[in-house]
């Protein structure tokens, strides 16, 4: 019978599990200001994504040794490295010093994380019973952690994001009121990584819509980082609300395809953007939720109904999606660095046309290039906002409207820039999340009596 | 429809149907303006609302760029400064005096096309051809760029009259007021 103390126990390990990896994506958002502050260089920033997603991906599995010796202990060590780590991020004074507590930061996040799923798999009696438990809060986590972000670090400043996790101390209390039954071991068999690699190709494509799709609306079209949280935040809203279709979606294998496909669909509808509006992201971004409230379920229980002796497949699936976080940056961020320096150049051709074919005074459009000119250079390599340039210069009388129509359509030129910039790594993430279609298929292909089938039908959690 | 193709189906005809969607609404050409071809020519009508002289500089920077190989636009945000135009001139593999060459060759052309037109009288076409051939390039087309609202001989040789270093062979020296002025009616 499920008391309230488990329920708490239940949700307290949830929420361990939702807090560590949307810590995975959750300073997204807060990059730029990270750069200004320390001065840093794109690259080195971006290891603080990065960093955080390898060791936890590399750190994780081998916790679970841990886990199942000593999952209470490990479960608040794991907590207070973590909370420890992320003050440390807070209070680092360099780049270098934020990348190394983002990687202790995620070595107690491993360790908890592992912790954390072992006793969720003890209350249910079975990894695969427990797994909707922490999969949905881990889903939930990685997809709101930008929105999260952009939200602390516009309302109070990036450094509240590590701040505001301390009171994940609360928890470690709870840690020793849990008496766990022994761990069920896990089926034997042979090894079979298909849902993983799944898994990590789903996840290096969703790394497009996560973090392509801040990066845009904020640095490409300048919504403020709270306009791009909320509009982000469809993604996890349309994960959630697309939940009971996973169980209309016919067998589990289909459901899996169906997803993998609304996935690899939505990221290339970013791709083919028509326009620089944050609404013309929400219908792709809606197909990306359904279609990760369809896959992922089914692809974690696939791999955890496949043989596992030692109880690692869980903490398996976990390595996997971040592993595939890592190869989605590591893809994604040459290109789309790339792919800005050739846009600007195309937007500063565009502009400079229009600023020649401009039916006003040549000296106005003499001081308006000059004033054009420092913005371009002091945006160092990003696209520049230009309506303080023409607030610089004030148009002669009778020219206000073609004055008005010229910074109309410099905007409009910057804009097509930025977008277009976007839409190969779009296409790009687009096409790893495709490329996840070929395990799921495979998957399907053998689905008759596979033990990983059944393993995906919904099914009650034990209390 | 069986069971196990269908939910596979309907996601495969929503991601068709966004995809197509935002195509069809402009989405694969949604990117900043082609440059046109330098080597191309210009609509007339455009270059006529222009003023005369302004109207010869943008001629003048087609030609130019069509000489280099070039838009433009490249080559306007070249000639902006000196450094510009050694960063330019790098790029490419020329020196500084092969783009000072096409500048001139460019200018040239757009004077003989403007003569022929009519848009610019005997006088005027005998000092461009001496800014075309003697004058630092960068200055004179800033000269011409800036003549819009004075569309006269007497603007021209204003402007040209700012070109301290501007040394015009058999014309004069045009330290300080340019000597240009003697020449006028």
């Amino acid at each position: 019978m499920e008391t309230r103390q488990t329920r708490a126990t239940e949700l307290s390990l949830a929420l361990t599990v939702g807090v560590v990896l949307a810590d995975s994506s959750i300073v997204t958002l807060a990059l730029p200001s990270v750069l200004r502050e320390y001065d840093a260089t794109v690259f080195g920033v971006s290891w603080v994504l990065t960093a955080f997603n390898v060791a936890l991906a590399a750190l994780i599995v081998p916790a679970v040794r841990v886990a199942r010796t000593r999952p209470r202990s490990g479960w608040s060590v794991g907590l207070a490295v973590f909370v420890a780590a992320s003050i440390a991020c807070a209070a680092s004074e360099s780049a270098a010093a934020l990348v190394g507590a983002r990687v202790v930061q995620a070595a107690g996040g491993a360790l908890a994380v592992a912790c954390a799923i072992e006793l969720l798999a003890r209350l249910h009696g079975t990894h695969q019973a427990a797994a909707p438990v922490w999969g949905g809060a881990g889903t939930i986590g990685i997809a709101i952690g930008p929105a999260v972000g952009g939200l602390l670090t516009q309302l109070l400043e990036w450094q509240s994001i590590f701040l505001l996790q301390i009171p994940l101390l609360l928890l470690i209390p709870v840690a020793t009121a849990i008496r766990p039954s022994p761990a069920e071991p896990g089926p034997g068999g042979l090894p079979d990584l298909r849902p993983e690699v799944g898994l990590g190709l789903l996840s290096a494509g969703l790394t497009g819509a996560l973090f392509l799709l801040v990066i845009l609306l904020t640095e490409g079209w300048g919504l403020s980082p709270i306009a791009a949280a909320a509009t982000v935040s469809a993604i996890p809203l349309a994960a959630l609300a697309a939940r009971w279709l996973a169980r209309r979606a016919g067998p589990p294998a289909s459901a899996a395809l169906a997803g993998g496909i609304a996935v690899a669909g939505g990221l290339a509808a970013l791709g083919v953007l028509p326009g620089a509006s944050w609404a013309l992201t929400l219908q792709p971004q809606v197909l990306v939720g359904i279609g990760l409230a369809l896959a992922l379920p089914v692809l974690t229980l696939a791999a955890l109904g496949g043989r596992d002796p030692e109880g690692s497949r869980a903490a398996a699936t976990i390595a996997a999606r971040h592993t595939g976080i890592v190869v989605g940056l590591l893809v994604l961020a040459p290109l789309l660095s790339a792919q800005l320096t050739a846009k600007q150049e195309a937007a500063t051709d565009a502009a400079t046309a229009a600023l020649l074919d401009a039916p006003l005074p040549a000296d106005t459009k003499v001081s308006l290039a000059a004033a054009l000119g420092s913005r371009i250079e002091s945006a160092d390599g990003r696209l520049p906002a230009i309506a303080p340039a023409f607030d610089e210069v004030t148009p002669a009388p009778g020219d206000e409207a073609a004055y008005a129509q010229l910074e109309s359509d410099i905007e409009d030129q910057l804009a097509r820039a930025a977008t277009s910039a976007f839409s190969l790594p779009f296409l790009a993430a687009a096409l790893l999340a495709a490329l996840a279609l070929i395990p799921i298929a495979r998957l399907g292909a053998r689905a008759g009596g596979a033990p990983w089938v059944s393993a995906a039908t919904p099914e009650a959690p034990r209390g | 429809m069986g069971e196990r193709s269908r939910a596979p189906l309907i996601a495969l005809a929503a991601s068709l149907g966004l995809i197509a969607a935002y195509v069809g609404f402009g989405g694969g050409s949604y990117t900043p303006a082609a440059t046109a071809d330098p080597c191309q020519t210009r609509d007339l009508a455009l270059l006529e609302e222009r003023g005369v002289f302004e109207g010869i500089a943008l001629s003048a920077l087609d030609g130019a760029a069509c000489e280099l190989h070039v838009s433009r636009e490249e080559l306007a945000i070249a000639l902006a400064d000196p450094g510009a135009t050694d960063e330019f001139a790098a790029a490419h593999d020329i020196d500084s005096e092969a783009v000072d060459d096409a500048v001139r060759a460019g200018l040239e052309r757009a004077v003989d096309d403007a003569a022929a037109a009519g848009r610019i009288d005997g006088l005027e076409e005998a000092i461009l051809r001496q800014v075309a051939r003697y004058a630092p390039v960068g200055p004179a087309i800033d000269a011409l760029r800036s003549l819009s609202d004075d569309d006269s001989v007497q603007g021209l040789i204003r402007e040209l009259g700012d070109l301290t270093d501007l040394r015009i062979p058999g014309i004069g020296d045009a330290g300080g007021l340019p000597p240009l002025e003697q020449l006028l009616p």
